[in-house]
């Protein structure tokens, strides 16, 4: 698993990579009220600003990590934004994307760096 | 007449359903105190200039203490086992669900109180008719709006989606029409309400409750409704 300085954790299954934000970020957002998701079939391009998530403090944004297409979205977040608080690593994932480039993955961080990053 | 400008104190809020009982074990003269009632309490050794009132729409009180003694008398409210330590956010989403405003965000100098719904606030020797009408700041204008009503109206707003819509979400009276009837002044997440909340001006002919508008948020129109203010009740000690 890799980790981005955003915070997000990318998860690789097969030729995918799964892409939600880590426990520190949730946990620093406070309550999850909504997310807004990118759509099946967009083509993204890395640091395109593509989900959205309010909390009762703040709204951010989530970067692409990578170039790529998003294939699958995580539908239960629509109704049960607060997953992200509740299992920000497994159950609050975002999206699935099919990356067409993956050489970003060497620059981004393993968990040993990651959690130094937020010690 | 002379103001003097009081620097070396600080203010505390203590606010909601406990807040009597809590401040009453200090000074049980709290007890006594309606809405808006000033009172000199002793609280914890400390002279405390309180008053019940507070900006969460809840029962509570103001305490004005020596700055010096200020995080003392914190430290000794936070020690009862009711007592939280709230901060800014929390009293955002407090006052907003209240139908509070916020000055310089809901309220500000271009502001009339006819447009922002506090007319409350003119005494009535000063209104039109009074013993001691006008000669105030803004009369003429206030004067006419009392009169005729204002071109725009403080509303609540409830988005019905999910999606909060914040300060500055452009209003429209439809899906397609090219032209803001309105704007969001405040607006975020109700956790007491358990949704979207928020509230703004709009044209006078799409301020009655009820009307539906639509809101652009991230360049899509959202719907949302005119609805009263406040979104939760006030719980104030009448």
């Amino acid at each position: 698993m890799k980790f981005t300085e955003e915070h997000e954790w990318l998860r690789e299954e097969g030729d995918l990579i799964v892409v939600g934000i880590t426990e520190h970020a949730a946990t620093q957002l406070g309550d999850i009220v909504f997310v807004e998701l990118p759509e099946v079939g967009d083509t993204v391009s890395k640091d395109d600003e593509i989900v959205v998530i309010e909390s009762v403090k703040a709204a951010s944004d989530i970067l692409a990590p990578l170039d790529g297409e998003i294939v699958e979205v995580n539908e239960a977040l629509a109704d049960a934004p607060a997953t992200v608080n509740d299992d920000a690593m497994e159950a609050g994932w975002f999206f699935k994307i099919k990356p067409s480039d993956l050489s970003p993955m060497d620059d981004y961080m393993d968990e040993a760096a990651y959690k130094k990053l937020i010690d | 007449m002379k103001v003097t400008e009081i620097t070396d104190r600080a203010l505390l809020a203590l606010q909601g359903p406990a807040a009597e009982r809590v401040l009453s074990a200090l000074d049980p003269k709290a007890a006594a105190m309606r809405f808006m009632d000033v009172a000199t309490l002793t609280l914890d050794g400390v002279e405390a200039w309180v008053s019940r009132s507070g900006y969460t729409g809840e029962d509570g009180y103001e305490i004005s203490v020596p700055a010096d003694q200020a995080e003392a008398l914190a430290r000794a409210l936070l020690a009862h086992d009711d007592v939280e330590p709230a901060g800014l956010g929390a009293r955002d989403a407090l006052r907003l669900e209240a139908g509070l405003c916020l000055y310089g965000h809901d309220i500000d100098a271009a502001t009339s109180p006819v447009e922002a719904g506090l007319t409350w606030a003119i005494q009535k020797v000063r209104r039109p008719g009074g013993a001691r009408a006008g000669g105030y700041p803004g009369a003429t204008i206030i004067e006419q709006q009392l009169d005729a009503d204002a071109p725009r109206k403080r509303v609540g707003l409830l988005p019905e989606g999910r999606a909060p819509m914040r300060e500055g979400v452009t209003l429209f009276a439809s899906e397609t029409s090219t032209d803001p009837i309105g704007t969001i002044t405040s607006g975020g997440f109700g956790p007491t309400f358990g949704g979207p909340v928020a509230m703004g001006y709009v044209a006078r002919p799409h301020a009655d409750t009820g009307t539906k508008l639509f809101g652009e948020l991230r360049g899509k129109r959202l719907p949302l409704s005119v609805a009263k203010l406040p979104f939760v009740p006030a719980h104030f000690k009448r």
